[in-house]
């Protein structure tokens, strides 16, 4: 039974249950934290407020890696899918996603339930005011109702709640979403408390009434006929063909509107409402048009929200322009002539925290046990959200138990990758994950998620053992079967080569490995078999054994670099260390490294403008100061 | 320590009107103050001082002094400059004096090295700076110069761009697939111009390097063909060892040689023959090495005895890269129709004219291409790699291998023209750089 007494005092406060929020929170209740998640509607808990979607490229990945640190994300989307796809099948394993259209409202309900069942966890409705610090640490968390909940860390996952402000052509109004309130005063708290905000903006396009469109007139896209599933968890599955995405394109005529109207927009007409900086990587339709201007057509992806809904999302059409242009836009592009706009489509702009203030443990600079996760760190997007709101919550339980913390490495995670991005270098827009953002991409892949990180949610208490029993077991089978077809060599003969020429490859003159003959590009494990006098049958174990031995040559290579590297991400830099008294800095990369204070010589290195002599004296004062601690 | 006070003597041993001792580093100024007669809190830097260095009671020098104040500065650190009399004693003392006050002598290079390390230039005009130095004719000086003033990297972030080019294309549809389809033409016909940039950037690149380190010329031929004579006619000394005995030349010899302003290397070498002499079969090796290696080879007939000689030149021509095909001992026999000049090694007929064909020979490599020369080996063998890692993207866009693969290839590429132009440094390699370098600077 859950105690009645002590309903004010928590380990852990999660400020937030959106996509952070979640993970946060359900980290940090599994690894035994008595927890707390604030949210401002509870119809609302894991709400997707723009595309009814999880995954694509890189973003899908870390679905897939939040899943193998034990997180929620991949299962509620595998329960709660619609349609599922695999990206970029042919474009090599190291690119390739899994996107899923989801329920729009189950997964809500589903992420309530996850979040209700959790042993340890609170979910309660408040809006956050003010957060409470005591001697540089935090000691609660003060609500509009006028309740304080005393607890020994906070996890703010706000997302576009900060000063959320909602425009559609020239008309503003406050709002954290579309009809829900935004939170005004936690943003003052935070600036009492010396933390530097700044304002973003992102946009969603319009929801559309089924019933208005005429989908004969576009492309259909089903759901993938092989099983597929999101989480290690779940079994695979085909999904019922009954909920389709759409597709059709803009045309000259919708950008003749846009231009036409353009003078309304509140980012490029006469009155500028909006004055922060929108996402480059999903730009809005008049961005597209105004900077593409050669392009006389942009796809949209006419998306279902639900099964329990007749809405559908324009994908590809955000836009900020009033909401009479929107209608004529709408009607301009085919299939969407008699299309009825059930909600408009809207810009919103919000606080965020600059996220140079956080440590790569996502914790605060300026207050001890104080983190930050998702949008409100300037990213934007569900699943990198998810990927910090995870990593916020194994840390703040970690610091509160006096264990280590998780710092993933650029060459483990997209989830590595992109905190140290957004810690070392800042944000300048909203920050979006893409696979061009990992030098090592090669070897952060969707289908190795569970090798990479697996051991990790282990070792925080996220993952089940018998789970990573199993990992550890792959893992062993993958390099015993690398290791067995190193073993087997294939002479050249006739009936060999009429083979290997038939499957559409060069003959063999040479005894060859048939590891090595799996390094060809053409080469599948399958194919082999004919060679082959005892193939695993298991299929994902076939195709992981495959990739290995393709990618072997490319990344024994990175991990030469990787390995020159690791010797700077080892060498830790003393959180109380006094840069004026290192030698010879120049006084600009002291400035900066007094502000950024990064955890190790690596970190520093990769702070923008950084110099080597710098690094050099950095490394050499840590030396010195070790050798007098020694003495 | 690595960036404590260094100071070096910058201008030539030896007795001279004037020298200059430079220092770096930490607290320079507070160090070699007791030792001048200013005071301290009124000294402005980038002003020249005259004073006198006392150590105690003795004068040991009057002198200027500069001080310069980081980052405005050659090293981009604190530096103290002192141009003094050019008396080998008096600069004995003086370093010594500085050593005792907590300085040590710097490294060859050490000066440019920390100017690179704080950002003050990058490293392809810190190469540039040696091969200015040491420019032993008007046309290294005219390549290094090129270098100096940023060309080279001109260049190269040209192609770099190119690359990102290609890199966007290829990552703009991996992260939108459906909306945006990256042609392959597009990228590969982007990749073909960054080949036929490094490939052009490697042909002439060695040019930089013949002009800088000098033509690699080998005197080539059966023994006793008037190779040595050659050797010391064209440098008008006495510099091998000429006699009639066959197989004289046993080791080869090298000697720097300027023809109207290019920088010749001139490679005497043993002649070649059937030998059971275990040394002199070492020197024949030695021999068809560096003819292989030559940028040019003199290749010798003796025009007394020619046809075995044109025998052995058939045999060894499809491995040179230049030649010039020469008659000897014009004094003794007469000019041969298979051969493209005559002359006399022994009477010096006809060597001007031989002078003029090894310039028409290598007219290739001895005209700078602006902007577009290595002067280093260093910067040849990276755009190499480049090159060697751009056929083998090709090659792969071509070969159907998947586009994650390629995409991390062109990373790749990308990073090794940054370590080419200094933008990753590390520091064993600018170690590697800076030990040829002469002390101060």
């Amino acid at each position: 039974m859950r105690s009645t007494i002590d309903d004010y005092s928590f380990d852990i406060v999660v400020v937030g249950a959106g996509h952070a929020g979640i993970e946060a929170g359900l980290a940090s209740a599994k690894a035994g934290m008595k927890t707390l998640v604030l949210a401002i509607n509870l119809d609302t808990v894991g709400w997707a407020p723009c595309n009814p979607a999880v995954g694509g490229p890189a973003k899908g990945v870390v679905a897939r890696e939040v899943d193998a640190l034990g997180g929620q994300i991949a299962k509620t989307t595998d329960k709660t899918a619609i349609n599922i796809r695999m990206l970029n099948t042919s474009k090599g394993p190291a690119v390739r996603a899994l996107r899923a259209q989801i329920d729009k409202k189950e997964y809500s309900i589903e992420m309530k339930r996850a979040l209700e069942n959790q042993e340890n966890l609170y979910l309660r409705s408040a809006i956050a005011t003010e957060i409470l610090v005591e001697n540089g640490k935090v000691a609660g968390v003060v609500t509009h109702f006028g309740q304080v909940y005393r607890c020994k860390a906070a996890i703010i996952t706000t997302g576009t709640f900060l000063g959320g402000k909602i425009v559609i052509g020239p008309k503003a109004f406050e709002a954290g979403r579309l009809g829900e309130f935004p939170s005004k005063m936690l943003s003052e708290s935070l600036k009492k408390l010396g933390f530097k905000l700044a304002r973003f903006k992102t946009g969603t396009p319009a929801r559309i009434l089924g019933n208005s469109i005429d989908f004969s007139k576009m492309e259909r896209q089903d759901t993938s006929d092989t099983p597929l599933a999101f989480s290690y968890f779940s079994e695979p599955r085909v999904l019922p063909k009954d909920s389709p995405c759409w597709l059709t394109k803009t045309n000259p005529r919708t950008h003749s509107i846009i231009r036409r109207d353009i003078q309304f927009s509140p980012l490029y007409g006469d009155v500028k409402l909006i004055h922060s900086i929108g996402p480059r990587y999903c730009p809005s339709i008049e961005d597209k048009v105004l900077k593409f201007s050669s392009k006389d057509s942009h796809q949209i992806f006419v998306e279902p929200e639900g099964r329990n809904t007749g809405e559908y999302y324009l994908n590809g059409l955000s836009t900020s322009l009033p909401f009479k242009t929107q209608v004529e836009m709408v009607h301009s592009v085919e299939g969407l002539e008699k299309a009825v706009i059930m909600r408009p489509a809207y810009a919103v702009e919000y606080d965020f925290v600059i996220p140079e203030q956080l440590h790569p443990t996502l914790e605060s600079k300026l207050v001890e046990n104080l983190y930050f996760a998702g949008q409100v760190n300037g990213t934007s997007g569900y699943e990198e959200a998810a990927g910090q709101g995870i990593v916020a919550g194994i840390n703040a339980s970690a610091k509160l138990k006096g264990a280590e913390p998780l710092v993933l490495k650029r060459s483990e995670a997209y989830i590595g990758v992109m905190i140290d991005d957004l810690v070392t270098r800042g944000v300048d827009e909203p920050y979006r994950l893409l696979t061009s953002r990992a030098e090592y991409r090669l070897m952060l892949r969707h289908d190795n998620a569970h090798l990479r990180l697996t051991e990790y949610g282990y070792r925080y208490g996220l993952i089940p053992r018998w789970f990573y029993d199993k990992v550890v077991i792959i893992r062993e089978a993958i390099n015993r079967e690398v290791s067995r077809l190193n073993d087997i060599v294939l002479k050249p003969s006739n009936s060999v080569n009429n083979k290997l020429l038939s499957a559409g490859t060069t003959a063999i003159y040479q005894p060859t490995r048939l590891a090595q003959l799996l390094k060809r590009p053409e080469i599948t494990y399958s194919l082999l078999k004919d060679f082959d006098p005892q193939p695993i049958s298991d299929s994902s174990l076939a195709e992981q054994v495959e990739t290995t031995m393709k990618y072997e040559g490319y990344i024994n290579r990175l991990r030469q670099e990787i390995n020159r590297f690791e010797k700077l991400e080892n060498e830790l830099i003393p959180g109380d260390i006094d840069y004026d008294k290192v030698p010879n800095l120049s006084t600009e990369s002291k400035e900066k490294l007094k502000k950024l204070r990064p955890m190790s010589v690596g970190q520093a290195m990769r702070i923008p403008g950084i110099k080597p002599a710098d690094i050099l004296n950095l490394s050499t004062y840590l030396t010195s100061l070790k050798r007098r601690h020694n003495h | 320590m690595i960036f404590d006070p260094i100071c070096a003597v910058a201008t030539p041993r030896g007795f001279s009107a004037l020298a200059v001792i430079r220092c770096s580093g930490m607290n320079v100024l507070e160090r070699v103050m007791p030792f001048l007669k200013l005071n301290k809190n009124k000294i402005e830097p980038w002003r020249l001082y005259l004073t006198e260095f006392t150590v105690g009671d003795e004068l040991i020098d009057e002198l200027t002094v500069v001080f310069y104040k980081a980052p405005r500065s050659y090293t981009g650190e604190d530096m103290v400059e002192f141009i003094s009399h050019g008396s080998p004693m008096v600069l004995k003392l003086i370093i010594e004096t500085l050593f005792k006050a907590g300085f040590r002598e710097a490294m060859p290079g050490e000066f440019t090295k920390r100017a690179v390390m704080n950002g003050k230039m990058n490293l392809l005009k810190a190469e540039s700076i040696e091969v200015l130095i040491n420019a032993k004719t008007r046309k290294a000086h005219e390549a290094a110069s090129f270098i100096y003033q940023g060309k080279l990297g001109h260049s190269i972030e040209a192609i770099r761009q190119l690359l990102i080019k290609a890199m966007a294309e290829v990552e703009v549809e991996l992260n939108y697939p459906g909306e945006v389809e990256a042609s392959t033409e597009a990228v590969y016909s982007l990749l073909m111009e960054v080949k036929r940039l490094l490939e052009e950037l490697v042909a002439h690149g060695e040019n930089g390097i013949a002009l800088t380190e000098g033509i690699r010329t080998v005197i080539a031929g059966r023994p006793n063909v008037g190779k040595s004579t050659l050797l010391n006619a064209l440098l008008r000394k006495d510099r091998a060892i000429v006699t009639d005995i066959p197989g004289t030349t046993r080791d080869t010899i090298e000697e720097a040689l300027s023809i109207d302003g290019t920088y010749f290397r001139i490679i005497d070498t043993a002649g070649i023959r059937k030998s059971d002499n275990p040394i002199e079969k070492l020197g024949i090796n030695r021999s068809k090495q560096e003819i292989e290696q030559a940028d040019l080879v003199i290749f010798m007939v003796d025009l007394t005895d020619p046809e075995q000689d044109l025998k052995l030149f058939e045999s060894i021509k499809p491995r040179l890269k230049r030649y010039v095909l020469l008659g000897n001992k014009l004094d003794l026999a007469k000019c041969h129709e298979a051969v493209e000049l005559c002359i006399s090694a022994n009477s010096g007929e006809s060597l001007r004219d031989l002078e003029k064909k090894m310039l028409e020979k290598t007219a290739d490599l001895s005209n700078p291409y602006e902007g577009e020369l290595f002067i280093t080996e260093r910067q040849k063998a990276l755009s190499n790699r480049a090159l060697d890692y751009l056929n083998e993207t090709l090659e792969a866009l071509v070969g159907g291998v998947t586009m994650d693969i390629i995409s991390s290839l062109l990373h790749q590429t990308i990073k090794i023209l940054d370590e080419l132009t200094g933008k990753h440094l590390q520091e064993d390699l600018l170690d590697t750089i800076f030990k040829n370098f002469c002390v101060g600077k």
